[in-house]
């Protein structure tokens, strides 16, 4: 499999992206069919849409069935509140390449064995956001909206339920000075299946590259220049 | 919470603002980041990005410095010339100018002693345009801005120059959508999100304006593969941006400002038939505000007036009256077109205004102020004007 560029989209309930710096600040980007027919332009090798509910139960089948008309060939995949209900709208359409998981990899697994079934286990990418503290890992669950520590078994159950994991540096995202590498020394995953996120610069991406991980997942920076993408590969 | 508790601005804006959960909207936090960026740093920043896109640059110009024919044209060059870069100045006409705003237009080009070109779009498919524009968007601006964020980006391609300079980035400026620090660009993605709110090329010629093939080349954005070529950045990711400031300290080139009715700043988008006229009526009915109230969010945030006093100055514009009938004049619709519009998209206007309040000076509710001595205007829609 050849290194992956990707880009990550938040979205509100209400349709609008969004763009996250540290895990705190939210800004509004505006219309999401804008944002993912100029990456689409912009050839990003897949768009990650993540809806951050950060512990709000909202049912986002309407926002994802919003989305099936922008005419895109990148692959899309979605993540944010996908529970049974939404999960029927999700599969019925080939739109959707993939589907993205936080909370139900702490505590549903059987959202996503039934996605496993619909959709193949290839299908399915689970969603780590992560901090670094006092030499632990804490990593992001969204039901909670809190950092919690894991166990060896948190790793175990990764790796057999989800087949890629999106890494991302909470306190880097939306910034330049960098993805902190130093997580890779906690992370317990087959580093092939991992792309990682939040405030990469250009040589963080040479070095995911050296270190032969699947690839990366921009933030926000995919739009704030013309085809941000160029040189990259 | 809807409002934000430091200044006048609300989550309706069109151009996107949050309000977090300390109740400050993205407009004022963003803001805060002037006070902590070191600016010396930001200016070597651009001399040396200026230098490094120029480097094979083989044009006579160094750069396309789009203008309004307002103040902030004039500090835009002042700091081109700065950079030591050879500018090329382009103005794309709306016919929506006054006798003034072509005088500081003219005033400009002769101070400076710059090239200055002057696009003038097709007027009658232009007036087709705005007509569509207006009766499908509620919009007037759509046929100008899309000419004039396209326009300098084909010429710069044309004329091989690799570089556009503009003065302020509004998203950033005005409610904070992006931080300094992210250094945005110009984007095709910006242009049709900001500029265009949302409503590409495609979209706006697909709903009904008779604009020839020929001509509708004026209004489209070159192909990504080619914009790419020409990197247009905004000074106020590198400077410290404080418009009224900044427009009052070039008053020494010869800028002349404006004595309006509709807001207390002479100087943004001085000389304009249309800005504070029918422009900001249809902003109030889209987003139930005018603009004077995004400048007033400005000078809360620079510390010159404080909240109570700028709702006490908002009110007072709000009581203003607007004069759009010149316009619809320009536009050449009917009498009886006229009052159509005005009794089905502008009835709201009947019980719009006035509350009852009143101030002695808008001048005594700021704390500091840039007030100058301004001309008023006598010739609105100047078709043609040359000279000084």
């Amino acid at each position: 499999m050849s290194f992956r560029i990707g880009a990550t989209v938040l979205l509100d309930c209400n349709g609008k992206a969004l763009q996250s710096y540290s895990f705190q600040t939210k800004r509004v980007l505006g219309c999401i069919k804008n944002v993912l027919f100029f990456l689409n332009a912009y050839k990003v090798d897949e768009i990650h849409l993540i809806i951050p509910l950060k512990g709000k139960g909202v049912n986002t089948s309407k926002t994802l069935a919003g989305l099936k008309d922008t005419p895109i060939s990148t692959p899309l995949s979605v993540g944010g509140g996908v529970d049974s209900v939404s999960l029927i709208e999700i599969t019925k359409d080939p739109y959707f390449e993939r589907l993205i998981f936080n909370s139900s990899i702490f505590d549903d697994n059987e959202v996503i064995k039934q996605a496993t079934l619909k959709m193949g286990h290839q299908a399915i990418v689970g969603y780590i956001p992560f901090i670094l503290k006092k030499n632990t890992i804490k990593i992001y669950h969204s039901k909670r909206n809190k950092f919690i520590d894991v166990s060896d078994k948190f790793w175990e159950n990764l790796n057999s339920i989800c087949n890629e994991v999106i890494l991302l540096d909470a306190n880097a995202e939306g910034g330049g000075k960098g993805f902190n590498f130093k997580v890779f020394q906690f992370f317990n995953f087959p580093i092939n299946r991992v792309l990682i996120s939040g405030g990469l610069t250009k040589l963080d991406i040479s070095k995911a590259k050296e270190m032969k991980l699947a690839g990366v997942s921009l933030d926000n920076i995919t739009l704030h220049s013309e085809f941000s993408i160029r040189g990259l590969r | 919470m809807s409002q934000c508790i430091h200044c006048l601005d609300d989550i309706k804006h069109p151009m996107g603002q949050v309000i977090d959960d300390s109740g400050l909207c993205t407009g004022c936090l963003t803001h805060k980041e002037k006070d902590h960026i070191d600016w010396s740093e930001k200016w070597v920043q651009l001399e040396e990005k200026c230098q490094n896109i120029l480097k094979k640059s083989k044009g006579k110009y160094d750069c396309i410095v789009p203008l309004n024919a307002d103040a902030e044209d004039y500090y835009i060059v002042e700091n081109v010339l700065k950079l030591n870069l050879r500018p090329l100045l382009v103005y794309v006409n709306n016919y929506f100018g006054t006798d003034l705003s072509w005088r500081n237009l003219h005033n400009l080009e002769t101070h400076f002693d710059l090239d200055l070109i002057v696009f003038n779009p097709n007027i009658v498919e232009y007036k087709e345009a705005v007509r569509t524009s207006l009766r499908k968007f509620n919009s007037i601006y759509w046929p100008y801005q899309a000419i004039k964020t396209a326009y300098p980006v084909r010429l710069a391609l044309e004329m091989k120059t690799p570089l556009i300079i503009w003065g302020g980035f509004q998203a950033t400026e005005q409610t904070g959508k992006f931080s300094h620090h992210d250094m945005v660009e110009m984007t095709g993605w910006s242009r049709i999100q900001h500029d265009l709110f949302c409503v590409d090329e495609k979209d706006f010629f697909g709903s009904g304006a008779q604009i020839s093939e020929r001509n509708q080349y004026h209004y489209t954005y070159p192909p990504i593969q080619q914009a790419k070529k020409v990197t247009g950045i905004y000074l106020s990711n590198y400077m410290k941006w404080d418009p009224w400031l900044q427009n009052k300290s070039i008053i020494k080139y010869g800028f002349k400002p404006e004595n309006s009715v509709q807001t207390f700043d002479q100087y943004e988008r001085a000389g304009s038939s249309v800005f504070y006229q029918i422009h900001d009526i249809l902003r109030y009915k889209k987003y139930g505000y005018i603009k004077v109230r995004d400048q007033l969010s400005r000078e809360i945030r620079h510390g010159r007036i404080s909240k109570s006093s700028a709702v006490n100055v908002y009110h007072y514009y709000l009581n203003k009256d607007v004069n759009i009938e010149s316009f619809f004049k320009w536009l050449e619709v009917t009498e009886s077109g006229y009052k159509l519009f005005c009794n089905t998209r502008l009835n709201f206007l009947k019980d719009k205004f006035n509350d009852g309040r009143s101030l002695v000076t808008v001048e005594g509710e700021f704390s500091s102020s840039f007030f100058e001595k301004g001309l008023p205007i006598s010739k609105e829609f100047i078709t043609y004007y040359k000279g000084i």
